[in-house]
């Protein structure tokens, strides 16, 4: 599913991560390191944020070269989100539908389930960390991804709209068979779902292990 | 506590604004000493002229009127910039630190701050203040020495009850109220935020603009057509745009920086903030429609536009570098001058286009995105 071949993301001379060759089946991830260990450098070049070298592709989709095609692919929901302070959530949503080709339908069922239907019409500049957090994993359920890359997802949100996002996971992994990559120093709740393998990242390698 | 505030907002205020600083200081530099003057003037006149100039501050009430109201200007903006920078996060530990200081002890480290921050404005009022003092006139520099002490404190005094109050932080702005129900696209967001967060740097943006146009059809009207003239005020406007364009980049990179994975073409994410650009150069594209013949007027569009391209994609290529983008803003204005001079300007147009798109292309995704 995710090929990477002669991947180097470096600033400068300073090398971050390097993978030889790797390709990663479809399924859950939980990508685990150290803070500082290149885990949000990694999925951000995943996702198209970053420039690197060498050739990242999912599904035979090569980022470089067919880039629109795999970014519809490919969803991201940032550790610490950042959006503009005058829009307000619905309108971000609304952004996100349209640029992922979602459904109200979709977005609606998201909302209620983390309960955020009350101050979505409010400007994100009022919103807590912990709202803005919720709104980011809204956002990258949102269209048809493959591959959804979540970085840090357990940070910041309370203990019950953890266990919401655990279902939506597993729902879309079981239904759309939509793969995830979740990195998170923290250990995740691994009896929710039946099979998540474990990618580490040190010293700038990744090393897969079940 | 002193020195930390120093650093985050005095030295902060002049990176930021060392743009505006460098061209005004510039220029005046350039003026008083390099100027060649038609004719021989002795170094006696020179010098006369020259105190002239600085005594008519302590002498003269509307010179004197002049100033202050530069200082209210520099005072203001310097107040906005603080206030400002108050409000980002990673200065909210101000807020729970210098706090707990006495209130006397938080006012002197921010009187500091805004002394330093004041510092051109001390040089010049002390420097004026001593001119006067030496020809005898007494009053009105000593009026100013005091008017500037209280204006200093005042403004310091100001962010001590701003750090020292309970945050309120409004659910809406007048800004967000207006535009509640309009559409609100990816390329066209930059302009909200000018509207919510950016009006004053705006409103300067086109008093300049609109003088750069005044000047310009003055001066030029007599000796060239107004096509000429349209293609020489596009130049100047665009370039008089580049706090805006600067600013516009810092926005995408910071507050758009989702937008990375959307599924958008590499062509879409160039030219799709002209949209922002259109808006927000609707007063001047409304004095060009009405001053020049229509396909005129869509070249001189056309031309305005790419130089437009060609600034932002530097941004792309540099980073978030005040300085170096007005290394480039420089060099490529006095290019474009050269080239309105000798009339190959309208080469300079598809090769803007390309160069700036290969840009664009090349660094789209480069090291400047800080993960």
């Amino acid at each position: 599913m995710l090929y990477f071949n002669k991947f180097i993301k470096s600033y400068g001379s300073r090398t971050i991560v390097k993978i030889e060759e790797m390709e990663l089946s479809n399924g859950i991830y939980w990508l685990k390191g150290v803070n500082g260990s290149g885990k949000s450098t990694l999925l951000k070049s995943v996702c198209g944020f970053l420039h690197f070298e060498g050739e990242i592709s999912l599904n035979n989709i090569s980022l470089k070269n067919s880039g629109v095609d795999y970014r519809k692919k490919i969803n991201f929901a940032d550790a610490e989100p950042i959006y503009p302070e005058f829009l307000t959530g619905n309108e971000m949503i609304k952004l996100f539908l349209k640029a992922k080709s979602g459904s109200i339908t979709q977005a609606e069922y998201y909302i209620q389930s983390m309960d955020m239907g009350s101050y979505l019409n409010n400007p994100l500049g009022t919103y807590s960390s912990g709202m803005l957090k919720k709104l980011s994993l809204v956002l990258a359920f949102l269209g048809t991804p493959t591959l959804i890359c979540l970085d840090e997802p357990l940070i910041t949100i309370d203990t019950h709209s953890l266990s919401v996002l655990y279902q939506w996971i597993k729902e879309k992994y079981e239904k759309e068979n939509t793969g995830f990559i979740l990195s998170s120093h923290q250990p995740l709740d691994l009896s929710v779902f039946n099979k998540v393998s474990t990618l580490s990242l040190k010293d700038g390698k990744l090393h897969p292990s079940n | 506590m002193t020195d930390i505030l120093k650093k985050i907002f005095a030295n902060g205020f002049y990176k930021m604004h060392a743009g505006a600083l460098l061209f005004l200081f510039s220029t005046l530099i350039i003026y008083f000493f390099f100027i060649n003057t038609l004719g021989t003037v002795p170094m006696w006149a020179v010098t006369e002229w020259n105190l002239a100039i600085t005594l008519a501050l302590v002498i003269s009430p509307l010179v004197l009127i002049i100033y202050l109201i530069v200082c209210l200007g520099y005072g203001f903006k310097s107040w906005q910039y603080v206030v400002k920078q108050l409000s980002v996060t990673h200065n909210e530990f101000l807020f729970y630190s210098t706090t707990s200081f006495r209130k006397y002890i938080q006012f002197k480290s921010w009187f500091l701050v805004q002394f330093k921050i004041f510092l051109p404005l001390w040089i010049y009022t002390i420097f004026a203040t001593v001119i006067g003092l030496i020809y005898g006139y007494y009053i009105l520099p000593i009026s100013i020495l005091l008017f500037l002490a209280f204006l200093n404190a005042f403004i310091a005094y100001g962010y001590v009850q701003k750090i020292n109050s309970l945050d309120q932080k409004s659910a809406t702005t007048t800004a967000g109220l207006l535009t509640k129900k309009w559409a609100k696209p990816l390329f066209i967001l930059f302009t909200y935020q000018v509207l919510d967060k950016m009006k004053l740097t705006f409103l300067i943006t086109k008093i300049v603009s609109y003088l750069f146009i005044i000047c310009v059809s003055l001066f030029f009207t007599e000796t060239a057509g107004a096509f000429s003239v349209g293609t020489l005020t596009i130049i100047i406007l665009i370039t008089a745009h580049a706090i805006i364009i600067y600013k516009e980049y810092g926005f995408n990179e910071h507050f758009l920086y989702f937008s990375h994975n959307f599924p958008f073409s590499k062509i879409k994410m160039f030219l799709g903030p002209c949209l922002n650009y259109a808006v927000i150069l609707f007063p001047e594209i409304l004095w060009l429609v009405t001053t020049q013949r229509f396909d005129h007027c869509g070249l001189i569009i056309l031309l305005g536009f790419a130089i437009l391209l060609l600034y932002r994609s530097i941004m792309y290529a540099i980073g978030n570098n005040m300085k170096r983008f007005l290394f480039w803003i420089f060099l490529i204005f006095n290019i474009l001058f050269l080239g309105f001079l000798y009339t190959i300007i309208w080469y300079f147009v598809p090769m803007m286009l390309i160069i700036s798109y290969l840009i664009f292309s090349r660094n789209y995704s480069n090291e400047h995105l800080s993960d």
